[in-house]
C-alpha cells in the first residue's frame, strides 16, 4: 500500500525527456555562471593592465603629445578612425538585433504552434517546454553574440585611444603613421 | 576503528596500482629524429600556439604553417585591457582592422624577449618558409588578424618570398581536407575540419619542405604507428591543462631514426577528448609523413571548468598556464606548455635504445 502511494507517478517519455532537458539547462547555465565567475580574477586583470599602463605612459613623449594634439591633421584622422569604428558598431549591432527579432518571432510562432497541437496534456506540456527550451537557446545565443560586439567595441575605442598618443607622442604631424597598413613600422615606444 | 580503516587502505592501494597497470600508456619513444630540421603547424589555437613555440625555438625550426592564427604575443596588443581581452577582441574579430593586433608594439616586445634570451635569436626565422591561411568565411578569427601575423614576419626580417599567404579559399573556421565526411567548406561548426578539396596538411609541408614525394593517399590514417603516449611525465606545472595523453605517428622507416619532425597543435574543442582520433588521424598530416619519413607529434590538451579556466580546451595565448600575477608567461622557453612540447621534442631526438622484448 505504501509502495504504491509514494511510487513516483508514470510519466509519459516525451514529457520525461523535455523535464530533463528543462534540468539539464538549468545546470549548465548555473554552472557556466560560476566557472565564468572563476575565470574573471578582477585583482588578476588590474595588476595586468596596470603594468601595461604603467610602461606605455612612461614610454611617450608628452611635450610632443601636447603639443602635436593640437593640430589639425591628427584630429582628423581621429575623427575618421572614430567614424570607422562607429560604423561598424552600428552594422554589427543592427545585424544581430534584427537576428534576435526574427528569432523571436520564429520562437513566439513556435511556442504558440505547440500549445494547440493536438496530444495528452503531458506532450502538449513537453511541446511546450521544448519550444521554450529552443527560444531560450536562441536568445541566449544572440545575446552572447551581442556581448561580443560590445567587447569590441570597447577593445577598438581603448586601442583608438592608445594608438592616438603613441601617434601623437612619435611621428611628425604631416606624416602621422597608421597601423594596420602592409609595412607597418615600429612606432612604439620602447618598454625596456 | 583504525583497524577497519587499514585493510581498507590498503585494499583501495592495491585497485590503484592495478587500475595503474590497466590505464598505463606507453613512453613517448626516443627516435633519433633530426631535430635541426623541425617544423611546427596548427589551427586558431594552436596557430597561436603554433607562433608561440616557433618563435621561441626557432634555432631548431625550419618553417611554421598558421592557420586562422594572429601574430606571436597578440594578448598584448593594448596595453590598457588585459590579455585575456585582448585575445578575444584584437586577436579574434577586431572592430576594423586598426583595432587588431598592435604589430609594432608585439616586434618591439619579441625583440625584448631576444635580447632576455627568453626566445631563441630572431634571425634564426630569415632562412625559414612560412604558410599562412585565412578563410573567406572565417568569422572566429578575422582575415585582418592573420594579415598582421604576415606584417609581423615580415618586420622579423622573413623576406616576402618565403611566406605563402592563402586567402583565396571560401572556408570556415576550420583545418582543411579533401574528405566528403568532413563539414561544408564554409561552415565553422564542430569538429571543425572542412570538406574544401584539397589537404591544407600537403600545403604546409610543400611551403616549409623541399623535395617531397606525393602521398599515395590523404584520406587514410598512415600505414605506421598511432602511439598513444604519457604526456604527463613532460609536464611540470600544475596549470597547463594538457590531458594524460598525447599522440605521436612513426612511419615503419623512422622506426630506425634519421627522420625529421613535425609538430601538430589542434585548436579549441578538437583535443582528443573531444574529439577523439579526428585531429591526430584524419587530417592527412600521418601519410604525408610516410611518403616523406617525418615524425609527427601531436601534444594534447583538454577542456578544464577551473584551475585553469579553459572550458574550450585551447592552448594558451593569454596567459592561463601560468597563474602567477605579474608573470603570465605564455610565450617564453619558460613556459609551461612550450617547456612541455620542447622536453618531448627532446625525448624523440635522443638516440634510439633498444624495444623491450614483448
Amino acid at each position: 500500500m505504501a509502495d504504491t502511494l509514494f511510487a513516483p507517478p508514470s510519466l509519459e517519455p516525451e514529457f520525461k525527456q523535455a523535464l530533463e532537458r528543462f534540468s539539464t539547462s538549468i545546470k549548465t547555465l548555473t554552472n557556466d555562471a560560476a566557472s565564468l565567475s572563476k575565470a574573471v580574477n578582477p585583482l588578476e586583470s588590474f595588476m595586468q593592465i596596470g603594468q601595461q599602463t604603467l610602461d606605455f605612459y612612461t614610454g611617450l613623449d608628452w611635450l610632443k603629445v601636447y603639443t602635436s594634439a593640437a593640430k589639425p591633421g591628427y584630429f582628423f584622422e581621429f575623427l575618421e578612425s572614430l567614424a570607422e569604428i562607429q560604423q561598424e558598431a552600428s552594422s554589427r549591432l543592427s545585424n544581430q538585433q534584427q537576428i534576435l527579432l526574427s528569432t523571436l518571432v520564429k520562437d513566439g510562432q513556435t511556442i504558440a504552434a505547440s500549445t494547440s497541437s493536438s496530444g495528452s496534456p503531458e506532450q502538449l506540456l513537453a511541446k511546450c517546454i521544448n519550444s521554450s527550451l529552443d527560444a531560450f537557446e536562441d536568445i541566449k545565443t544572440n545575446i552572447s553574440n551581442q556581448a561580443q560586439t560590445l567587447g569590441s567595441i570597447q577593445s577598438a575605442l581603448l586601442a583608438l585611444y592608445q594608438q592616438s598618443l603613441t601617434e601623437l607622442s612619435t611621428s611628425p604631424p604631416q606624416e602621422p603613421k597608421r597601423l594596420g597598413s602592409d609595412q607597418p613600422e615600429v612606432v612604439t615606444p620602447t618598454y625596456d | 576503528m583504525t583497524m577497519l580503516r587499514l585493510p581498507r587502505a590498503v585494499l583501495g592501494l592495491f585497485l590503484a596500482l592495478i587500475g595503474a597497470t590497466v590505464n598505463a600508456l606507453e613512453p613517448l619513444p626516443k627516435l633519433a629524429i633530426d631535430v635541426n630540421k623541425t617544423s611546427v603547424s596548427g589551427l586558431s589555437s594552436g596557430a597561436f600556439m603554433t607562433s608561440q613555440f616557433y618563435i621561441a625555438h626557432s634555432s631548431i625550426m625550419v618553417g611554421a604553417g598558421i592557420v586562422a592564427g594572429g601574430p606571436y604575443l597578440c594578448a598584448q596588443s593594448w596595453a590598457l585591457q588585459d590579455y585575456l581581452t585582448n585575445a578575444t577582441t584584437a586577436c579574434m574579430n577586431p572592430l576594423t582592422a586598426k583595432a587588431g593586433p598592435n604589430t609594432p608594439l608585439l616586434v618591439t616586445l619579441t625583440k625584448k624577449l631576444e635580447r632576455e634570451k627568453l626566445i631563441d635569436p630572431i634571425s634564426n626565422l630569415a632562412n625559414d618558409k612560412i604558410y599562412l591561411f585565412s578563410g573567406k568565411a572565417d568569422a572566429v578569427v578575422a582575415t585582418k588578424v592573420v594579415d598582421q601575423t604576415q606584417a609581423f614576419f615580415r618586420l622579423l626580417g622573413v623576406p616576402a618570398s618565403a611566406i605563402r599567404y592563402r586567402t583565396d579559399v571560401n572556408a570556415g573556421h576550420a583545418i582543411i581536407t579533401p574528405s566528403h565526411t568532413d563539414s561544408q567548406c564554409n561552415l565553422t561548426q564542430p569538429p571543425f575540419i572542412n570538406d574544401c578539396g584539397f589537404t591544407q596538411a600537403w600545403d604546409i609541408f610543400q611551403q616549409i619542405y623541399t623535395h617531397l614525394s606525393p602521398p599515395l593517399s590523404t584520406a587514410g590514417q598512415g600505414a605506421g604507428r598511432i602511439i598513444e603516449f604519457d604526456q604527463q611525465q613532460f609536464i611540470d606545472s600544475p596549470h597547463t591543462s594538457m590531458s594524460k595523453a598525447a599522440y605521436v605517428y612513426v612511419p615503419t622507416a623512422c622506426e630506425q631514426g634519421g627522420c625529421r619532425l613535425h609538430i601538430v597543435f589542434h585548436g579549441c574543442l578538437q583535443g582528443a577528448d573531444v574529439v577523439g582520433d579526428k585531429y591526430y588521424a584524419h587530417t592527412g598530416y600521418n601519410p604525408i609523413a610516410d611518403a616523406n619519413h617525418f615524425v609527427v607529434l601531436y601534444p594534447q590538451v583538454k577542456p578544464s571548468s577551473e584551475n585553469p579556466y579553459n572550458p574550450q580546451g585551447c592552448w594558451d595565448f593569454w596567459g592561463y598556464s601560468n597563474p602567477v600575477i605579474k608573470q603570465h608567461d605564455y610565450y617564453s622557453k619558460q613556459a609551461p606548455q612550450i617547456r612541455a612540447v620542447r622536453a618531448m621534442v627532446d625525448q624523440l631526438s635522443r638516440s634510439i635504445s633498444p624495444r623491450p622484448a614483448p
